[in-house]
């Protein structure tokens, strides 16, 4: 019994072991020091790969941290939010919902600006009469600036006024979180596209 | 006994959980615009995946087009890039949806990072675009959904605007010698988070220039595999975009600042003449370049 213990624990350890080499070796596969040869002859300078990030590594709790990420900004459609409208005689109003998600136990809240006129994504359409800003059409409905604790989903609305009559002949624009900024990557997975 | 089948099944988690979350591998393989260093306040390529079947795509993967280029100090094209790579990318899902994805890095450290559905892959052109006006970068996805938008050059513009780091104020464009490696400062291609073999996809790069603060203009174009694509110094080390090289992609079909990257199977070698031609960039649309 007591080899049959010791056998299992060894087993164990090895495992564990192992472990530990394959994410050493994963990581040290991106930024893996090589001796960089060149037309100009060889060279002992070091080279490192950089990775490009997505939704997909951003929102993983063992990728992110690695890359110094500890939380990011989520913002998706309220349910009662259509990802296709149409603009009719009046403003509309839409809601999104910004949900700050934390990696850290020491990070446990976000500072997002809320400026259509400010930072962060800008939406223009260019129609046949010339150019609208989207940022132009909409406002918000909170304070420029909140406070999103971790794991704290707040909903935001926005109106949506209708383009200026002069722009003329436009089919269709996307509407989304304009002028949002944060301290945190942002994952925008809102669709709206407006109709005329 | 107990405790040790609890330990043994603990730690086979632990290392089946592990290599299920492993750092992606990063595979990529581009092009780079071939000529003496210079300046650049912009820079832009046209992408397109409409010729690939993205239903074939994994769910865990997605297929990534990315222009990159190498930040500057004080305009002095020769001697200072700050260590600062600013990237503008288009990726394609399984579900067919089109997401941007901005970002800076330093160091092996992003710096900034915006993403967002901009369309599909059925769009007829997207554009990237990267400008740099200290102490602002903006990153602008130009996105054509039909060919009546793009024939009436009716795009949608996605401007995602954030600042220049390490003191930034110019791009380089190019490619120099510096400290026995060759440093490509203007690169676009294509990169995943996992080598996509499943089916034979096509990515487009086109129109690729940059503005030299007159005219939107080009180079020659070569290809840059993982390894010898070095963009940037810092840190005593060269800095390259991806992290290994795509195996089986091609360059299939190429005219001036034109690549179509094929994955059939072969795969591309480095420095291959992609374009000879150089001088201004002439396009059929225009927004994009204002």
């Amino acid at each position: 019994m007591r080899k049959i213990l010791g056998f299992t624990t060894l087993v164990a350890l090895i495992i564990f072991a192992l472990v530990l080499f394959v994410e050493s070796s994963t990581i040290s596969d991106t930024d893996a020091a090589a001796d960089v040869s060149s037309d100009g002859g060889p060279s002992s300078t070091s080279f490192h790969g950089i990775p490009f990030l997505t939704s997909m590594e951003i929102t993983d709790p063992q990728i992110a941290p690695k890359y110094g990420i500890n939380g990011y900004l989520h913002i998706s459609n309220s349910p009662e939010t259509p990802s296709e409208l149409t603009l009719g005689e009046y403003e509309q109003c839409l809601v999104f919902l910004l949900r700050f998600v934390s990696f850290s136990p020491e990070v446990t809240e976000t500072q997002v600006t809320l400026d259509p006129s400010g930072s962060g994504l800008s939406i223009e359409q260019v129609c046949k009469t010339g150019t609208f800003k989207v940022n132009d059409l909409i406002s918000y409905n909170v304070s420029k600036t909140i406070t999103i604790k971790a794991g704290e989903t707040i909903p935001v609305a926005l109106i949506l006024h209708k383009p200026p009559a002069n722009f003329a002949g436009w089919v269709s624009f996307p509407a989304g979180p304009v002028g949002i900024s944060a301290n945190v990557p942002i994952i925008d997975d809102t669709e709206v596209t407006v109709y005329g | 006994m107990a405790k040790a089948l609890i330990m043994i099944m603990l730690a086979t988690s632990f290392f089946l959980s592990s290599i299920a979350q492993v750092t992606a591998d990063q595979p990529y393989v581009g092009g780079y615009l071939d000529g003496t260093v210079v300046n650049g306040s912009r820079v832009i390529a046209d992408v397109y995946f409409r010729d690939t079947d993205y239903s074939s795509i994994p769910s865990s993967k997605w297929l990534g087009t990315v222009i990159s280029v190498a930040g500057a100090l004080n305009n002095n094209p020769i001697t200072n890039p700050s260590g600062v790579v600013y990237q503008n990318g288009l990726l394609l899902l399984s579900n067919g949806s089109v997401r941007w994805a901005p970002q800076a890095w330093l160091i092996g450290y992003p710096l900034c990072y915006y993403e967002k559905s901009v369309g599909n892959c059925y769009y007829v052109a997207y554009y990237e675009r990267i400008d740099i006006s200290s102490p602002s970068v903006t990153y602008k996805i130009f996105a054509y959904p039909s060919g009546q938008s793009h024939d009436n050059d009716n795009p949608a513009i996605y401007t995602w605007l954030n600042q220049t780091y390490a003191g930034d104020t110019t791009f380089l464009i190019g490619k120099q010698l510096h400290d026995g490696v060759y440093y490509k400062h203007f690169q676009f291609g294509v990169e995943s988070n996992q080598r996509i073999t499943e089916t034979q996809w096509s990515v487009g790069n086109n129109m690729v220039a940059y503005y030299n603060g007159t005219a939107w203009y080009y180079y020659s174009g070569k290809t840059a595999t993982y390894g010898n694509n070095a963009i940037t110094w810092a840190s005593g080390s060269a800095w390259g975009i991806g992290g290994e090289a795509y195996a089986g992609v091609d360059a299939v079909e190429t005219d001036a600042q034109y690549v179509r990257w094929n994955y059939s199977g072969t795969s591309v070698s480095n420095d291959v003449s992609l374009w000879t031609q150089s001088g201004i960039s002439y396009d059929w649309v225009s927004k994009p370049y204002q």
